[in-house]
């Protein structure tokens, strides 16, 4: 018997857990029509606008989708809110249908969606009576569909507008009404449409549910008889789980992107590693896996290990333009796993790659990048440097403007000596002033005039003073 | 954050600082060449006056006004400089595409010329607002024009490795010694040696290098406008700008000091600028307009011709003999013509005129000039001189010597056939249509500037809409806030401190909706003709205050919808009862009608069928033409924002003494019982109070009006004020005086507009108080004009006792229609009249999404013989099932048998397959659709129609209305005054006069009639979302009464639409 | 796998005896790239004549002295560096000061995406990531500079490990050095000190003198000086008055 479950419509309005009031969309926010129900575990702050992403919603849908696959192994979708479980057999298994959707009720509420349900001998008109009976469950019994449908309005037969529109202007507003106008006349005047869904929601012509299938984890366990702190036994239980998913993958032609271990205990450690591409080689991944566990301080026995491969690509899927200069595979991919060996013991932050950004202010004309990173790069280096002389930027940027001492000859003027780490320093040359103005946009406005000045023995500094304020600042190094 | 210290700056309040260089004396001259107004639109950010006078205070010698590809700017420069007496060249950067870009500039008025023709050239031949030129262009325009190459251009535009120096030496080649290298430093990375490379390529061409600063604001403190608007250029926000910014604010107009500075290594560069602008010698004074030749016949001199047809016009005029009035009016007239040379407009005028007038297509001029004696003659305006005193000089300022102001209305739907003519008679290039600059409004301002500082689109959105279109500024902040985004935020006040420098910004230039230049030689060699949205319509660059400001010729062919109905009407009144009619001989100072205007019974009637007017009717009660002159011109926002509406009626009502301060005052004042009425006599009064010229006064009224210039609206005031006092008059009448003038200023209206308006309002109410039918199907074949829609004019015509039919496929035609009054249908009738009270049918044209076409077809085929049924209808007509559906929801198969549901049915199924059984009915089976009740017919004519001839929506539920203790709006007019009432009904419209201060007025209309809701701002703003949009509703308030005037004072709504549910209510907001 | 032995010594794995194995089985491979002919140009003339083999060839480490940044060492380095990651590869850059701003090397352009900076939190990260960089075949250069904080760090066995994973993997390193340690012995190939000249007027731009002062396996000494022009960044042999001493030591350091 076929189920039709309708979720609370996925809206745009939301609460926001944070009341900072910022403008974008809270991540993962619950988008969802703030019930009685739903709101109490969010502390009450400013409602907010939150863009509709249908997109979102739908994806949304597909992973609750996957969450019902425990009530019935055929769950589908209708766009733009429906969930469609097909429950033929299965209802026995929670104790009938009336237990069996108060469970399901009572799963979503967990998650704080708000949801209508419904249980009718087709989806026409489960969905029907699910968008549009008077109570959260409905449950149909069976053959009587009919009598429970003619009272609702059209709309629950899932027309298009434009033909509840021309129903609507003869006054055809209930489904009996439409029921009694002669069938024959109908597909002239309507298109097939209409006689299809009044027998779809008859169950006169049957349909099909398209079920929804979740991507399978690739996962590889193991609980120890005798919890041990021995990393070489620890070792080696890895290297055999390891062996298994990459095994897995395989078959699926696929490549790890990133991998979790577990080392189970009362305080169970984690540890992550990420791939500059879809890998499948053993002895890297292993390299990196122990790397890591290396650097795990065990405070107690281990209990069990869990390794899964969390995200996953097809190989060579991921075309990073990284090096594509190069033609020489095998020192691409040596330099490929010197990119995840180094990102996975200094740190993701730690190993980037320059992107230039024509900003006027010289700490935004640079951004370092991960080379490593969950998101997909910053879309490569197609923006042209600005057009500058070689030798208008230092190429050792303070990374804060270091307060110096400075004397000038005039107010305002270039500099004739300056301090900088207990060295009195004599200018003997300067270029500029380079003036910079900008930043206001940011909210904090930058007025800068910048001077390069060489020092009696050649040495160049790059110095600038506030505008406005008799303050200097050395900011870089032309080394 | 990457500083040491927060640079703790508010960012649009940047103290000047350190950057006031500007009194240091300029020891060496320096002239400014390059530099761009906000009319290189969405590039400059400053306004041209603006720059004027910084360039003077910097003390420069001159200033270029160099914008791209264009000249918009600069009449509004010319003005600016030479009230302060800056010397201002002439010019435009050009960019042709194959070379680098060329500032422009003239050196006499030939030079000039050329300027302009090769901007129409580029102009013309790319899509609106670009230009295409190429550098033989360009070297075919060089003659006297000098060539001014900004090096940095070259170096951008063109990459290094190709040849740099041949493109300066092009430039050179085609323009000699008119070329100069334009070298310009803003304090980059190493302008030194910039600079070092900039002389080497200039001595390497041999080519002068002179000094410029690219101007593109007049001080650096709207560097943040100009980012912001180079984002709205761009399309994103000012973060995404990146490289696109200029790094600092150095744009800025310079004195010479700090350009020396700058150019320490080579000052003879800025030295050097001097010489360059003396070369400059042409001004836009020298466009001395000359008129068009072919004005009147070969044997006569145009004063000749124009003195021969006001004589036969006066003739025509009074066949009865001229009065001698009339006679002494018309001989002094065309004196004052022929010596201030103004014959050739008045023929210009009257040509157009007669053009329309050959072409039955109804016309009326107003204008300052307009209401002379000689337009009566020549048939320019209807208004009898001597139906109305104006004195013509009063407009015909010697001092001025400026083209008369005449603006000629035509019927709405046949302007586009005079516009025609007039590109015809004097081709397309001596004839063209004046721009009209669009600017920025508050909306379009926070919608923009919100973009660009990176706010959603969601809540720019947000905030722009909640905007009113009339009051802005102030509003902002509340609004603001309201859209979730703190007023005293960072992006909060740059929102609000960017939208108020950008209001009044140029966004592009559009077409004028009237305004003909019309010129004896080519007119691109005055000004660039560029091309407008529309396509085969021309623009110039100027609009009709530049026109104005050089004494350019410019005919207003303006178009009114009330000419159209009342042309219409005309037709009707004819075909009614055979009386021919004109705008002249409608039987004047008809009793009757103003005794119906009083009452304010003027729905429909030009100008005084608003709310505002028609509260003012009943307490104004216009007893003569000239009270209506009154009328139309008291209830505009000048004289409310004057306070002079009350005083007035005080006045009239003899409640208060009329009384002049002294006789001068009196002169000015008598006709309106001391209180000042029209824009002329508060210039007047400056004259007379105050000891300004003519031309003063009326160079004050433009200071307030379209010209913002806040320093010279002051030094106006103080010079009024002293004036004032200096001949005894207290300051406090002077203050109002000012506000006066500046009511006027923005929204005034002159005398002579207003008589000519007020005739069309006696035309108008004369009709509907005579021919109320004729004119409601006028009225209703000219939609979309007027304050009221369809629906509301037929109730109202209803109401006053003329019976509607409905639309029906075998009685309509397209227009509405006079039909045969049925209680005489069978009476003898002479031919061509409809009998004493005929009814009125509506035409195709009320069927909504119906075409001309589809009507068309229907009339055909009836041709007189009717249809007898559905299959027979569709059958001979072939129309599409679309057609059908509308026709059915329209109800128009009422004389078929069917209603509007069961004519749907038929009409659902494709009716294509009919030509096989031709004439045979098909066999369907019955249907019983469900029958329509009375409310639900009622319900679905206001769906489709707007409107019912049933019933009226609310009737349906006045039991419950009455549990509510709703009164029917009719007893309105005799329950006690004072005391809370309700009232229900449909919202017929909702208007908010710029004249009240916020306040909106409603019209709900129930089954019983009408009633007037005024709302004050605090009411809308708490309830808001019911006021400004709910179709229906309940209204709490107060009952106020005076003389006639009902209103209910609002203070609390309730929204009524969802008891209506089903009736589709549109009422008419803000027109 | 060598670097994290400093951590935990005693805990090697089988597995990273393997990966051991397959090092070393990379290593006999690669040992014989740096030959004759595998000598690459600085792109800067008269510092390949400086140099022995008129180049640097493949697994050359070089160290750039100077008394002080601000000097122009760093910026004759990645000149350099460029040019070689340009003929061969990509580039590493190690700078635990995270001060490298790239938008001073203003023709890199296209380059940058072939450059690899690593801001290491210690001088152990740092050397551990030099070293496995050096040893890496897909990277041309490595360019490090320690700073004061971390020289110390570079002790003698350290350095020897380096010289080996250069070896090894082929990578040039590039180690920017302050001037005194010239005292302290060094693994690496040459040894340079550079030292800026005041700017003269006639010049395009800053003068820098350049003096080979080690050479593993030759004689040393030579000295150029070089100036590097402001707005195009080339570098080439100072005119007028470094010409005089020049071709005498540079004829020595041949």
């Amino acid at each position: 018997m076929p189920l039709a479950e309708a979720k609370g419509l996925l809206e745009t309005v939301s609460r926001s857990q944070s009341s900072s009031g910022g403008w974008g969309r809270p991540q993962e926010a619950p988008r969802v029509v703030p019930t009685e129900g739903s709101l109490r575990s969010t502390p009450a702050t400013h409602p907010l606008l939150i863009r509709h992403q249908p997109a979102d919603d739908i994806q949304a849908l597909r992973e609750l989708a996957v969450r019902c696959q425990r009530f019935s192994p055929v769950v589908g979708i209708e766009e733009p809110d429906s969930l469609l479980l097909d429950l033929t057999g299965c209802a026995h298994l929670f104790g009938g249908e009336r237990k069996l959707s108060r469970q399901v009720q009572r799963c979503f509420e967990q998650r704080g969606f708000f949801i209508k349900t419904a249980i009718a001998d087709s989806i026409g008109a489960a969905w029907a009576v699910a968008h549009f009976g008077r109570h959260q469950t409905e449950i149909v019994p069976a053959g009587q569909h009919e009598s429970v449908l003619r009272p609702l309005p059209v709309k629950a037969l899932r027309l298009t507008e434009t033909v509840i529109e021309t129903l609507a202007a003869l006054d055809i507003r209930r489904i009996e009404q439409l029921l009694a106008l002669p069938r024959a006349s109908l597909p002239s005047r309507f298109g097939p449409e209409v006689i299809r869904r009044l027998d779809q929601a008859s169950g006169e012509v049957s349909e099909l549910i398209t079920p929804i299938r979740p991507p399978e984890p690739v996962v590889a366990g193991r609980e120890f008889e005798h919890p041990t702190g021995d990393h070489r036994a620890l070792e080696v239980a890895l290297q055999q789980l390891v062996e298994q998913i990459v095994g897995n993958l395989v078959q699926r032609q696929q490549g790890i992107q990133r991998l979790t271990v577990e080392l189970k205990g009362a305080l169970s450690e984690c540890f992550a590693i990420n791939f500059l591409r879809p890998c499948q080689s053993l002895s890297h991944i292993m390299e990196l896996v122990l790397t890591q566990l290396e650097r795990v301080v065990l405070t107690e026995k281990v209990a069990g290990l869990r390794v899964q491969a969390v995200a996953t690509a097809l190989l060579e899927s991921r075309q990073t333009q990284l090096f594509a200069a190069d033609d020489d595979p095998v020192a691409q991919r040596e330099l490929e796993q010197l990119v995840d060996r180094m990102s996975n013991r200094l740190g993701k932050q730690r190993v980037v790659q320059s992107q230039l950004c024509p900003d006027p202010q010289p700490e935004f004309a640079n951004r370092w990048e991960p080379l490593l990173d969950e998101n997909e790069r910053g879309n490569g280096g197609s923006v042209s440097p600005p057009v500058l002389p070689c030798s208008a930027r230092p190429l050792c940027l303070q990374r804060e403007p270091q307060a110096v001492e400075v004397t000038s000859r005039v107010p305002a003027g270039p500099p004739t000596y300056f301090h900088w780490k207990q060295t009195c320093y004599t200018v003997a040359r300067y270029w500029g002033p380079e003036r910079i103005e900008t930043g206001w946009h940011r909210g904090r406005h930058v007025r800068r005039d910048y001077y390069q000045v060489e020092t009696e023995c050649g040495l160049r500094f790059w110095l600038f003073w506030r505008i406005g304020r008799a303050d200097w600042f050395l900011h870089g190094e032309f080394d | 954050m990457p500083d040491p210290q927060p640079e703790k700056r508010r960012p649009l309040d940047l103290p000047a600082g350190e950057r006031s260089a500007s009194q240091e004396t300029n020891a060496v001259p320096y002239a400014e060449l390059h530099c761009r107004t906000n009319f290189s639109f969405l590039e400059g950010a400053s306004h041209p006056d603006e720059l004027v006078h910084r360039a003077q205070q910097l003390g420069l010698t001159a200033l270029a006004i160099t914008d791209r590809n264009s000249v918009a700017g600069v009449v509004r420069a010319h003005a600016a400089a030479k009230d302060v007496g800056l010397k201002l060249l002439i010019g435009a950067e050009v960019t042709p595409i194959n070379a680098p870009p060329v500032v422009l500039l003239a050196t006499d008025r030939a030079a000039y010329g050329r300027l302009c023709q090769l901007i129409t050239a580029g102009r013309r031949r790319a899509p609106k607002g670009e230009c295409e030129l190429t550098f033989n262009d360009v070297a075919e325009h060089a003659q006297g024009l000098l060539a001014c190459v900004p090096l940095v251009g070259i170096w951008r535009t063109f990459p290094a490795g190709r040849d740099r120096r041949a493109l300066l030496q092009r430039y050179k080649d085609a323009f000699d010694d008119r070329c100069y290298a334009l070298a310009e430093l803003h304090r980059g990375p190493d302008d030194r040696r910039v600079l070092r490379r900039m002389m080497d390529a200039a001595t390497k061409a041999s080519v002068p290098l002179i000094a410029a600063n690219d101007v593109h604001y007049h001080v650096p403190q709207r560097q943040f406008l100009h980012e912001t608007l180079t984002a709205i250029r761009h399309g994103c926000t000012i973060s995404q700008l990146g490289d696109r910014l200029f790094p600092n604010s150095e744009r800025h107009l310079k004195s010479s000091a700090e350009m020396l500075t700058l150019f320490a290594d080579d000052p003879a560069a800025v030295a050097h600028t001097a010489q360059v602008a003396d070369r400059c010698r042409f001004s836009l004074d020298e466009l001395r307009y000359q008129y068009p030749k072919e004005l009147c016949p070969p044997e006569f001199t145009p004063i000749e011709y124009l003195k021969r047809l006001t004589a036969d016009g006066a003739n025509h005029r009074y066949p009865h003999g001229i009065p001698e009035k009339v006679r002494q009016l018309i001989d002094h007239e065309l004196r004052l013509i022929e010596e201030l040379r103004y014959e050739a407009y008045f023929l210009t005028v009257w040509d157009l005129v007669r053009f329309a007038r050959s072409r039955d297509i109804l016309c009326q001029g107003r204008g300052s000039a307009a209401n002379s004696a000689v337009c009566y003659c020549l048939g320019v305006t209807s208004v009898d001189p001597e139906r109305i005193d104006v004195l013509f000089e009063r407009f015909i300022s010697k001092e001025r010597d400026e083209a008369p102001d005449i603006d000629v209305d035509f019927e709405h739907e046949r302007r586009e056939e005079v516009i025609q003519y007039l590109y015809e008679k004097y081709g397309r290039e001596r004839a063209g249509m004046a721009a009209t600059v669009i600017t920025y409004r508050p909306r379009s301002a926070v919608r923009d500037v919100g973009k660009a500082l990176g706010l959603s689109l969601d809540r720019v959105d947000t905030i722009s809409k909640s905007l009113e279109r009339t009051n802005g500024e102030e509003e902002l902040a509340g609004r603001l806030q309201n859209a979730g985004l703190n007023p005293t935020s960072s992006v909060g006040r740059q929102l609000i401190g960017l939208v108020g420098q950008i209001l009044d910004f140029p966004r592009h230039l559009s077409q004028h909706v009237g305004g003909m230049v019309l010129t004896a030689g080519p007119l691109c060699e005055m000004v660039p003709i560029e091309n407008a949205s529309m396509p085969g319509r021309t623009v110039i660059q100027w609009d009709k205050n530049d026109l104005e400001t050089l004494g350019i010729l410019k005919v207003d062919c303006l178009s009114l919808g009330m000419l159209t109905a009342i042309r219409k009407c005309f037709s009707l009144i004819k075909q009614h009862d055979g009386r021919k009619l004109t705008l002249a001989t409608v039987p004047a100072e008809d009793p009757a009608v103003y005794e119906m205007v009083s009452r304010a019974d003027t729905i429909g009637v030009f100008q005084i069928e608003s709310r505002a007017q028609m509260s003012m009717l009943p307490r104004l009660r216009p007893q003569c033409f000239y009270d209506l002159v009154i009328e139309v011109a008291i209830v505009r926002p000048g004289p409310i924002q004057g306070d002079m509406v009350h005083p007035y009626l005080r006045r009239r009502s003899g409640e208060e003494p009329v009384e002049f301060p002294d006789e001068r005052i009196q002169a000015v004042l008598q006709k309106t019982l001391g209180v000042p009425i029209f824009q002329e006599q508060a210039m007047r009064l400056a004259v007379v109070a105050a000891g300004f010229t003519p031309g003063e006064a009326d160079q004050l009224r433009r200071a307030m009006g379209a010209w913002r210039r806040r320093g010279v609206i002051d030094a106006f005031r103080q010079k009024l004020i002293e004036g004032m006092d200096a001949r005894g008059y207290s300051t406090e009448f002077a203050e109002r005086l000012f506000n006066q003038i500046r009511g006027f200023g923005e929204y005034g209206f002159p005398e002579s507009h207003a008589a000519s308006f007020a005739l069309l309002v006696y035309v108008s109410a004369w009709m509907k108080r005579h021919y109320p039918a004729a004119f409601t199907t006028a009225l209703l074949n000219s939609q979309p004009m007027g304050f009221y829609a369809a629906a509301q004019l037929i109730s109202d015509v209803r109401q006053h006792g003329v019976e509607v039919h409905p639309v029906d496929v075998n009685h309509s035609d397209w227009d509405c229609t006079l039909e045969p009054d049925a209680t005489k249908a069978r009476g003898p009738r002479s031919a061509g009249t409809l009998g004493d009270n005929p009814a009125l049918r509506l035409g195709f044209r009320m069927v909504r999404g119906l075409s001309f076409a589809h009507g068309g077809v229907i009339i055909r085929q009836r041709n007189g013989v009717p249809f007898t049924s559905f299959d027979d209808f569709t059958h001979r007509t072939q129309l599409p099932n679309a057609a059908l559906k509308k026709l059915s929801k329209a109800d128009a198969f009422g004389t078929l048998g069917l209603n509007r549901r069961a004519a749907l049915w038929h009409s659902l199924p494709e009716q294509k397959s009919l030509p096989l059984f031709d004439g045979a009915t098909t066999e369907e089976p019955a249907v019983n659709l469900p029958s329509l009740s009375q409310k639900e017919q009622v319900v679905a004519d206001y769906q489709t129609a707007g409107l019912s001839l049933r019933g009226h929506p609310i009737q349906f539920i006045r039991p419950l209305l009455d549990e509510l203790q709703v009164v029917p709006s009719s007893e309105l007019s005799h329950l006690p005054v004072d005391r809370r009432y309700r009232v229900a009904g449909l919202v017929l419209l909702r208007q908010r006069p710029s004249t009240a201060k916020g306040i909106t007025f409603v019209t709900l209309e129930d089954e019983t009639g009408t009633a007037n809701l005024i709302i004050r701002q605090d009411v809308w703003e708490r309830y808001r979302p019911i006021a400004s949009h709910a179709g229906a509703l309940i209204a709490h308030g107060h009952l106020q009464r005076l003389d006639e005037v009902i209103h209910l004072l609002v203070d609390r709504m309730e929204d009524l639409s969802r008891r209506l549910e089903g009736v589709e209510l549109r009422s008419r907001d803000f027109r | 796998m060598s670097g994290p032995k400093n951590h935990n010594p005693n805990k090697h794995s089988a597995a990273i005896e393997q990966l051991a194995q397959q090092l070393r089985r990379y290593e006999r491979t690669l040992q014989p790239t740096a030959g004759g002919n595998g000598v690459l140009s600085t792109g800067i003339a008269a510092l390949d004549g400086l140099l022995p083999d008129g180049g640097i060839s493949r697994g050359m480490l070089l160290e750039w002295l100077s008394e002080k940044t601000g000097g122009g060492a760093g910026t004759l380095a990645f000149t350099v560096a460029v040019q070689l990651m340009r003929a061969d590869g990509a580039c590493v850059v190690i700078d635990p000061a995270a001060s490298f701003y790239p938008p001073a090397i203003g023709k890199l352009g296209d380059d940058l995406q072939r450059m690899i900076v690593v801001h290491p939190a210690n001088g152990g990260d740092a050397l551990w990531a030099l070293e496995q960089s050096l040893r890496c075949r897909g990277v041309a250069v490595v360019v490090c500079r320690l700073g004061q904080a971390f020289e110390r760090e570079l002790h003698h066995h350290a350095y020897r490990r380096l010289q080996l994973a250069a070896e090894t993997g082929g990578a040039i390193g590039l180690l920017l050095r302050p001037a005194r340690y010239r005292v302290h012995p060094t693994w690496a190939d040459v040894r340079l000190l550079v030292e800026p000249l005041p700017t003269v007027n006639s010049s395009k731009g800053r003068q820098l003198q350049v003096e080979l002062i080690h050479c593993r396996g030759r004689n040393c000494g030579g000295i150029v000086t070089l100036e590097i022009d402001d707005e195009t960044g080339d570098v080439r042999l100072a005119s007028g008055l470094a010409t005089a001493t020049n071709p005498v030591r540079r004829a020595a350091g041949a």
